[in-house]
């Protein structure tokens, strides 16, 4: 009985783990192949996976430096989960705000963002997902030159 | 029994969970100069985001193709030095300088060179073995299809990428490190040279930017200079930064502003910076950038 009942906390524990970001079940090797061609004719830098969790307090944050003259793209790539969806916020060197992918005014998402750079610095990228702390995506930046 | 040691382990797992929300720390390089002998400590989140924001070897190479100046083999690391790099430190940086010859390949679209230059980097990768992520076939295949170029340059990207994020998880930001230097150092040593031929001055711009950069890798390395490689390395950048010293970068802020054409998101930020430079002192971070790499690259 004693050994059922340890069973039974066993497997809850287990699927709450298993359907959290513990073991890192956010595969965004699938985001890259279904979005990457989203960035035209920008060439790929690099992808931040981002693998949110309500128990992590942290916001996921990235930096990149932006050089000046070139322009960037900010593609953001996610499960598109109705009331789940994954934003994109773009600070400067400062963490001044620079533009987000969620118009609040309008309510509005957009699935990338472009940036052309008139000073080179550390720019810093936060993801964070609608209406919860948790979710699974990948934001992928491009640039290209005039 | 068995099911309390499982319990046991979860519970383990959940405390492992919990953890490392620690605060990123802000670290000043100029008292870092000050500092003795001893390594810096850096958390694994800081030293991601160091080794995450040094820029793409593409970048400066497109610079480079758009001042106008022809490809010039001459400037890239030998393939044939690569039985130099014995250390595991001399490999991965290798890799990284391999690296910053492949971006300035890519960009000019030396579709033969990209597969040699692959190969290369494959047969030093596979030493610290992190070459696992090259698919040669699909590699070849894009090569000869001159249309296909922008994919093998994402395809090259991508390999680099995944090599990196491997070594950070398993916890070998060391060799991480040491790659985004080679790469960064070899994409200097190609401005610098560039410089020399055509006076541009938007590369003359890219190099004196790069006072950004050496700070961060500064930070980076040192969190290893107990290791005399690293130490060395860390000796060649402060010198390097010394220089950097005299050039200013200043900024004039103005608000951006988001505009939405054909559906998609445009920022337009009258934000500028500028960054004061002379040529003598291109010149002299050119020398040095030359020694430095020079020293890099023979692995002496």
């Amino acid at each position: 009985m004693k050994e059922r009942r340890g069973l039974r906390i066993l497997i809850v524990l287990a699927t709450l783990f298993y359907s959290g970001s513990l073991f890192g079940q956010c595969d965004t090797d699938i985001f890259l192949d279904k979005c990457a061609s989203n960035l035209g004719t920008f060439n790929y830098i690099k992808s931040f996976s981002v693998n949110a969790s309500s128990r992590k307090k942290a916001i996921p944050e990235y930096s990149y430096v932006f050089s000046k003259g070139s322009t960037y793209m900010l593609i953001v790539c996610d499960q598109n989960v109705n009331g789940g969806r994954m934003v994109v916020t773009l600070y400067d060197r400062e963490h001044k705000l620079i533009a987000s992918t969620y118009d609040e005014k309008n309510n509005k998402y957009y699935s990338d963002l472009t940036y052309p750079c008139e000073a080179t610095g550390v720019y810093y990228i936060r993801a964070t997902f609608e209406g919860s702390r948790s979710g699974c995506g990948m934001c992928i930046l491009g640039f290209n030159k005039e | 029994m068995k099911l309390r040691n499982a319990l046991f382990i979860l519970f383990c797992l959940l405390l492992t969970a919990c953890g490392g929300n620690r605060k990123k720390e802000k670290i000043d390089v100029n008292s870092l100069m000050n500092e003795g002998e001893g390594s810096l400590e850096i958390s694994a989140e800081s030293m991601n985001s160091i080794i995450e924001s040094i820029p793409s070897p593409l970048e400066i190479a497109m610079v480079i193709k758009q001042s106008g100046v022809e490809f010039n083999q001459d400037i890239l690391n030998d393939q044939g030095n690569a039985k130099l790099y014995t250390t595991d430190q001399a490999k991965a940086l290798s890799i990284g300088v391999y690296g910053g010859d492949l971006g300035y390949i890519n960009i000019y679209e030396k579709a033969y060179l990209t597969v040699n230059y692959l190969t290369t980097i494959k047969g030093v990768a596979d030493d610290i073995n992190i070459g696992q992520f090259f698919d040669f076939s699909t590699i070849k295949r894009m090569a000869s299809n001159s249309e296909k170029m922008d994919s093998l340059i994402y395809l090259s990207t991508i390999n680099f990428n995944k090599m990196d994020a491997f070594l950070r998880s398993q916890k070998r930001s060391n060799l991480s490190i040491l790659m985004v230097t080679g790469t960064w150092t070899e994409g200097l040593y190609i401005a610098t040279q560039v410089f020399r031929e055509n006076n541009n001055k938007e590369i003359m711009e890219w190099i004196g930017y790069q006072k950004i950069i050496v700070d961060q890798l500064i930070l980076g390395l040192s969190a290893y200079k107990n290791d005399e490689y690293f130490q060395k390395l860390v000796d060649d950048f402060k010198s390097l930064k010394n220089l950097y010293d005299g050039i200013t970068i200043s900024y004039d802020y103005h608000e951006p502003e988001s505009v939405e054409i054909d559906g998609r998101l445009v920022i337009v930020d009258k934000s500028t910076s500028t960054v004061n430079i002379t040529e003598a002192q291109v010149n002299q971070i050119g020398e040095l950038v030359r020694q430095i790499r020079s020293r890099l690259v023979e692995n002496v």
